[in-house]
């Protein structure tokens, strides 16, 4: 083992400050962006570790600007993607330590995420919808079911021809009969709305 | 053609939003691709293509919405910071024309820096599929006194480490290179103005002798 003596020969040091980031990034701004996003985003599982994740997240953009520090072109924008994809990478982390059964795990390791809700045939059904929707969607005809996919993600009319390339009347049009194809779908499937 | 209700439209994307109980078909998209389409910076085709899977895959749904409540949660905050624009300068013809090439010559630059970076740069922060992992206990906190991380890495003959140790408001109170084996203990005077329970973030860089290098996930351990 490397006592603090021997690794002071190994390039120990030891860095007393915080990276400081552009002026045009609020730092505190992009934390509560992140939490907001993950709390209202993620189930409660992980919600309830937004603190972590988001402090993960955050580590690993001051080390990219650790590491590009003078780069003109280290905006704002692209920091809050790196933010996003790191943030996204710690939930995937999460979500495969869920999966991952126990016994297969170092016995050390005792996470277990919470349940969802305290009502748990609620979340059954909640579950259970959601399949149908995916199931249904995969059944649409494209264009009907890329416009109710982001209707459904929440995009506005819209935004949805804007994002494919539709004009606002096409999109409409699109959303309009794929949601009721969904519809017709659901019912034959006997799934309640 | 049946019509839907507002309220009716909520219920399904509640239920399209259902929390989760598998991860969906592999492989999944990259995360930047899915930044990229929520903020329509995709050409039409490839947005199409990541449509149609965000509409069968739950977690890359699930991402989508989190990119897209992160770009909601960005222009409010654009829009409360947003200041007037000076009122438009009058130009001569002659100073309009050199504005012109100069804006020309800014914007050229800009687009060549930008795609530079966007196309040579590595994505550092990946390391998600790292194969480094932790030796301790999670959630158990150390001594600071004896503050030992351990990790461990699928061929750690000849392999050499980079560890680097932060605080919860990152700062790095303690980072080491060139370590032999797959563990460093913290010293404690890193520690001392830490108060008890305060969580320490730590990460590794593994060199390994085929000359490739693993980047572990940020591991959280407390401090008693």
């Amino acid at each position: 083992m490397l006592t603090p003596d021997t690794q002071s020969k190994s390039n120990l040091r030891a860095v007393p400050s915080m990276t400081s980031f552009p002026s045009e990034l609020d730092l505190e701004a992009l934390r509560r962006d992140l939490k907001r996003a993950v709390a209202q985003t993620c189930p409660r599982w992980m919600a309830d570790r937004s603190e972590d994740i988001v402090q993960v997240a955050l580590m690993r953009v001051t080390e990219i600007y650790r590491k590009r520090e003078g780069n003109a072109e280290f905006s704002s924008f692209y920091l809050r993607k790196a933010a996003y994809s790191a943030v996204v990478d710690e939930i995937r982390r999460l979500r495969r330590r869920q999966e991952v059964p126990l016994e297969n795990e170092s016995s050390e390791i005792v996470y277990e995420p919470v349940a969802e809700s305290p009502d748990p045939e609620r979340n059954a059904t909640a579950r259970e919808a959601g399949r149908a929707i995916r199931d249904c969607l995969g059944r649409l005809v494209r264009p009907r079911q890329l416009a109710v996919t982001l209707n459904l993600q929440g995009h506005s009319v819209p935004e949805v021809g804007k994002l494919l390339g539709w004009t606002t009347k096409k999109a409409e049009n699109l959303v309009y009969r794929g949601m009721a194809d969904l519809r017709g779908c659901l019912d034959a499937k006997g799934v309640s709305r | 053609m049946t019509t839907m209700d507002d309220q009716e439209l909520t219920s399904l994307r509640q239920a399209f939003a259902a929390p989760l109980d598998q991860t969906g078909p592999a492989p999944h998209l990259e995360p930047e691709t899915i930044w990229d389409g929520v903020h329509g910076k995709l050409p039409a085709d490839a947005m199409r293509e990541i449509v149609q899977h965000v509409a069968t895959c739950a977690p890359c749904a699930e991402e989508w919405r989190l990119a897209r409540t992160l770009k909601t949660l960005g222009e409010e905050q654009e829009q409360q910071t947003a200041t007037p624009l000076p009122a438009p300068l009058r130009f001569t013809p002659r100073q309009r024309q050199w504005r012109n090439w100069g804006l020309a010559a800014a914007a050229a630059l800009a687009l060549s820096v930008i795609g530079v970076q966007w196309f040579q740069t590595p994505p550092e922060y990946r390391g998600d599929q790292a194969g480094v992992h932790s030796q301790v206990t999670d959630g158990k906190a150390l001594p600071r006194e004896r503050f030992l991380l351990k990790w461990s890495v699928p061929a750690p003959a000849g392999a050499t480490y980079g560890v680097q140790v932060s605080t919860e408001d990152l700062r790095v109170v303690a980072s080491a290179e060139g370590l032999k084996t797959p563990e460093y203990q913290v010293p404690a005077s890193a520690l001392a103005g830490l108060p008890p329970g305060a969580k320490l973030f730590w990460k590794i860089d593994a060199d390994l002798p085929s000359g490739s290098r693993l980047t572990s996930p940020t591991f959280v351990t407390a401090v008693r």
